[in-house]
């Protein structure tokens, strides 16, 4: 931080970063694929005002045509018209999920690394055991006994979520911990939330969005898995993971039924996982210009 | 040993200037370099870090990335072998065989969950169709001439079991394996005890004497290029400024950089100091200097030392510095 | 660091961790809105029976009570009563494990002879096309939902070409191999069974496809990381300056080296394992653990769902101690030092 304000020229830096992006070809296709996904996403629906629920119940189960681009369901619904709508669920969801995680996360693992002591052993200790429980084992059962919906399984997501920031957090505290700055602060008898929030949080903020980045990708999955076993959003919600679900009796005569939504989810992961590595080989220098 | 030779240099480098490409521009490592090592004979090699010595020993066995370097002038053999035209195969051959290396920091030089014995013979056999019992017995032989007690034992030890002295040792015993002509030792002995350091030279010495092989000798230390090696080059930013046989450069320096150096002291060569007792800094490598490299610092320089290279100079048959003034800085 | 020391350390820690799940599986299966004894006892049930099953499960007992029981029925093995089958939630799981195992180790094999050779000629050929070939396909592999990845499987191979079996572990009218460890293909070849063994192999080629794919890109991008940190150690310069051949150096010294760091992912992996064998499972019909918690999950049936948790989290961490363990035998520092 402190290397790249007192540096001369901060447009060369700029200009540097985006030099190395677009020597990657793999992050520029994530950023041009995401760009995408928020054009269809984000602004088609408005502009079409169609209706993602609207029956057509002479027109069920048809195939992909010029009036219906991905096909129709078993009651004549646009299946087009669902993937866009239901890309607002499923990417809002994650958006959602990671902020929460993030920001939770963020500040327990802060305090605890500010703190230490018995708190913070107290605390890591159960991050370690939280930890040691495959993640999305936990999280199904957490949104199993919550109940089946869309809105506990974002709170079952996130939460199961929450320890690796903690880590992350923590573990870049006790970095930052130690620079002057902070010391200083200690010493003129600033409180930990002032220290937390003034001192420590931009500080450690890089990794976190790295790996928050890569975490979204991630969510969209996990979010229409659960609504794939019907944990998640119910039918008749335009999700993407519950159409496939709701294609699967259909998949062998009706294929685009499920494919189409599937192809959302997996080319908007893409997107999202692309971009995040290629912001962590900028991130990260010693991965890059190796040999 | 006398310097007229008659024999062809096994190592001959030419005018080599080596750049690598960086943000907008290429960082000149090395330019218009020019060496010669001829057989049996131990050249040192003495300048600060980052003057381009590693540069200039990895380049010799092309060893540096392929992708990360570029050469924009001069040539470069090792024993006859032009390094730069040569096919991997021409690579490998001439590697570990005729021409062996020797690299500074002995414990992560070798590999660390192979055993010592595995190693030796995996680099015999890269050379020779002989047979694992044999390229055994040749490895326990080669670590025996390294004075290294109950070579069997060793053989079987992993890396991390041994002391820093004596994984160089074994280093060095690999670096023997298959009868170099040449060792280039880059810092062999920098990562270790003083004493350590003395045992490990006068063991490369004498292997190197005893084959008949010449040592190409990377260091900072003065000491070292005064006890050890036979003629000197020294470097400053990437350029060789003085060469010459060692007692009369050490002696009698002409170049201001190679006062100044000893000037600064061995004690201070050593510890890496001898940047901080020159006044001024190194120049930025990524600009074009058209003039002498170290006039930024000489207490000596003129105007025209800034603009234009100064020429060679060789007050005598062996000894070349590069200075604008007629007689450098001799006395 | 003794060999004793860390299995000390780790048999504590696995101690621990053993009781934060029993903790985790008991707090949830306690804030769940409905009240387990009505769920168990059936829509039918008075309120006279429910509140006698209540004081059979202990439900009107403080909470440390309850949970005291819980984990000492865990110990026992217990994992409570199955609402939906009204059987042994631990003989449940028994008798669907071995299916899910076979299934998640074929997986593993597999992504793991695909993901290797990719992700170390990835590392060797860094930013070449294998490179960009190797990102890309691992990006794709983790972004592929497993439940629509298992059902174009199905419409290409078993829909439109028919090479592949559409579901189930057998085809009809074989009858499955004399049981020894459950797993079809392996009893099959034990007992001589060679019709079953070959129908089961036949049977697990596109669920373990499904599985494994998303796994070869993260091993890929594992080794190429590792050994992209193995390359550019100075232990390589000495072996190529030593003239060894670029075969020898790679696969003798740098892959070596880079697969120790590496196996700690084959431990996390089969966590992830285990949840995508709830998805694949479900696609094919597969008669695993994740099928039934599936459709325990359908009935509102939480000791089984818990139960699975338990037994999945216990099998988790212990394949990571055995992944701790042969990392200490694998790696030479770590055995001897101290």
């Amino acid at each position: 931080m402190a290397v790249l304000s007192l540096s001369p020229t901060r447009r060369s830096d700029l200009a540097r970063t985006w030099h190395r992006i677009s020597q990657s070809p793999v992050t520029l296709t994530g950023l041009v694929m995401l760009v995408l996904v928020a054009l269809c996403v984000g602004i088609l629906p408005s502009l079409l005002h169609t209706d993602p629920n609207a029956i057509n119940l002479r027109a069920r189960l048809a195939a992909p045509s010029w009036a219906h681009p991905f096909g129709t369901d078993e009651v004549g619904r646009d299946i087009f018209t669902r993937v866009m709508h239901g890309g607002r669920v499923s990417i809002g969801v994650a958006l959602f999920v990671v902020a929460v995680s993030t920001s939770v996360g963020t500040v327990i693992g802060g305090l605890s690394g500010i703190l230490g002591g018995r708190v913070d052993t107290v605390i890591m200790r159960l991050m370690d055991v939280v930890l040691a429980v495959p993640s999305l084992v936990l999280t199904m059962a957490l949104a199993a006994a919550l109940g089946p919906s869309l809105w506990n399984a974002m709170i079952a997501i996130a939460v199961v979520r929450i320890p690796t920031y903690v880590r992350l957090a923590r573990g870049q505290t006790l970095v930052v911990r130690e620079a002057g700055y902070v010391m200083a602060a200690r010493v003129f008898g600033a409180r930990s939330a002032q220290i937390l929030g003034l001192h420590v949080v931009p500080n450690i903020l890089s990794p976190i969005l790295v790996q928050a980045t890569l975490d979204i990708g991630a969510v969209i999955l996990m979010v229409a898995g659960l609504s794939f076993i019907g944990l998640g959003a119910q039918p008749p919600a335009a999700e993407w993971g519950a159409m496939v679900s709701a294609g699967r009796s259909y998949i062998l005569d009706q294929w685009w039924y499920s494919a189409f939504p599937g192809v959302a989810i997996l080319f908007t992961s893409i997107a999202f996982n692309l971009l995040g590595d290629g912001i962590r080989d900028l991130s990260d220098p010693r991965q890059k210009g190796r040999s | 040993m006398t310097l007229s030779v008659p024999n062809d240099p096994v190592l001959s480098i030419q005018g080599l200037s080596l750049e690598f490409p960086v943000w907008r521009g290429a960082l000149h490592a090395l330019e218009d370099v020019t060496m010669q090592v001829y057989p049996g004979e131990i050249v040192g090699v003495v300048g600060e870090s980052g003057c381009g010595k590693s540069v200039t020993a990895m380049a010799t066995m092309r060893l540096l990335p392929e992708d990360a370097y570029r050469i924009t002038a001069g040539s470069l053999h090792l024993l006859g072998q032009d390094m730069m035209a040569a096919t991997q195969a021409q690579l490998r051959a001439i590697r570990g065989s005729g021409a062996a290396m020797i690299f500074q920091e002995p414990l992560t030089a070798l590999n660390p969950t192979r055993r010592i014995g595995d190693l030796m013979i995996e680099v015999i056999r890269a050379h020779r169709k002989i047979t694992k019992a044999d390229a055994h017995a040749h490895a326990v032989d080669l670590l025996r001439q390294m004075r290294i007690a109950d070579a069997p034992a060793i053989m079987r030890r992993y890396p991390f079991e041994l002391s820093g002295g004596m994984r160089q040792r074994i280093v060095i015993a690999l670096a023997f394996a298959n009868d170099p002509r040449i060792v280039i030792a880059d810092e062999p002995t920098t990562a270790l005890d003083v004493t350590v350091q003395r045992q490990v030279l006068t063991l490369l010495q004498n292997r190197a004497r005893d084959v008949g092989a010449a040592v190409l000798l990377i260091t900072h230390d003065l000491g070292v290029v005064s006890e050890y090696t036979d003629r000197i080059y020294v470097m400053y930013a990437g350029k060789v400024v003085e060469t010459g046989p060692t007692d009369r450069v050490l002696t009698a320096p002409r170049h201001p950089y190679t006062r100044a150096l000893l000037n600064a002291g061995p004690e201070a060569v050593a510890a890496k100091s001898a940047l901080a007792s020159i006044p001024g800094t190194l120049p930025d490598l990524r600009q074009d200097i058209p003039g002498c490299r170290f006039a930024g610092r000489c207490a000596l320089a003129q105007d025209h030392c800034r603009t234009a290279l100064p020429p060679m100079r060789s007050p005598s048959p062996d000894q070349v510095f590069a200075c604008w003034m007629e007689q450098g800085v001799a006395a | 660091m003794n060999i004793l020391v860390v299995l000390r350390r780790r048999v504590l820690f696995l101690i621990l961790v053993v009781f934060g799940v029993s903790l985790i599986t008991f707090a949830i299966s306690h804030m769940i809105p409905g009240d387990p004894a009505r769920l168990l006892a059936g829509d039918r049930a008075n309120d006279a029976m429910v509140a006698q099953i209540r004081d059979k499960l202990g439900l009107n007992q403080p909470l440390y009570v309850q949970y005291g029981r819980y984990i000492m029925g865990l110990f026992q093995g217990d994992l409570g009563t199955s609402i939906r089958t009204g059987r042994p939630v631990s003989e449940d799981i028994a008798a669907y494990f071995p299916a899910t195992l076979e299934l998640v180790i074929v997986a593993l094999v597999l992504s793991v002879a695909l993901g290797v050779p990719l992700g170390v000629a990835s590392a060797v050929w860094r930013n070449g096309w294998i490179d960009q070939f190797a990102r890309t396909f691992a990006a794709i592999g983790i972004s592929t939902p497993a439940f629509w990845l298992g059902l174009v499987l199905l419409v290409a191979f078993y829909g439109r070409l028919g090479w592949f079996p559409g579901g189930g572990r057998l085809a009809t009218g074989i009858e499955a191999p004399l049981r020894i460890t459950g797993m079809y293909v392996l009893d099959g070849v034990l007992t001589a069974n060679w019709a079953a063994a070959r129908s089961a192999l036949w049977h697990l080629v596109l669920p373990s496809l499904c599985l494994g794919f998303v796994h070869v890109g993260v091993i890929a991008r594992q080794i190429r990381s590792a050994m992209l940190d193995q390359l550019s150690e100075d232990y390589i310069r000495t072996a190529r300056a030593a003239g060894l051949s670029k075969a020898q150096v790679i696969l003798r010294h740098a892959l070596p080296n880079a697969a120790i760091p590496s196996v700690t992912v084959l431990g996390l992996a089969f966590g992830d394992l285990l949840y995508g064998a709830v998805l694949t499972e479900t696609v094919f019909a597969w008669p695993g653990m994740g099928a039934y918690v599936v459709n325990s999950i359908g009935s509102l049936d939480f000791p089984a769902v818990m139960g699975f948790t338990v037994v999945v989290s216990l099998a988790y961490v212990l394949v990571n101690l055995a992944v701790d363990l042969t990392y200490i035998v694998l790696d030479p520092r770590i055995k001897e030092v101290g």
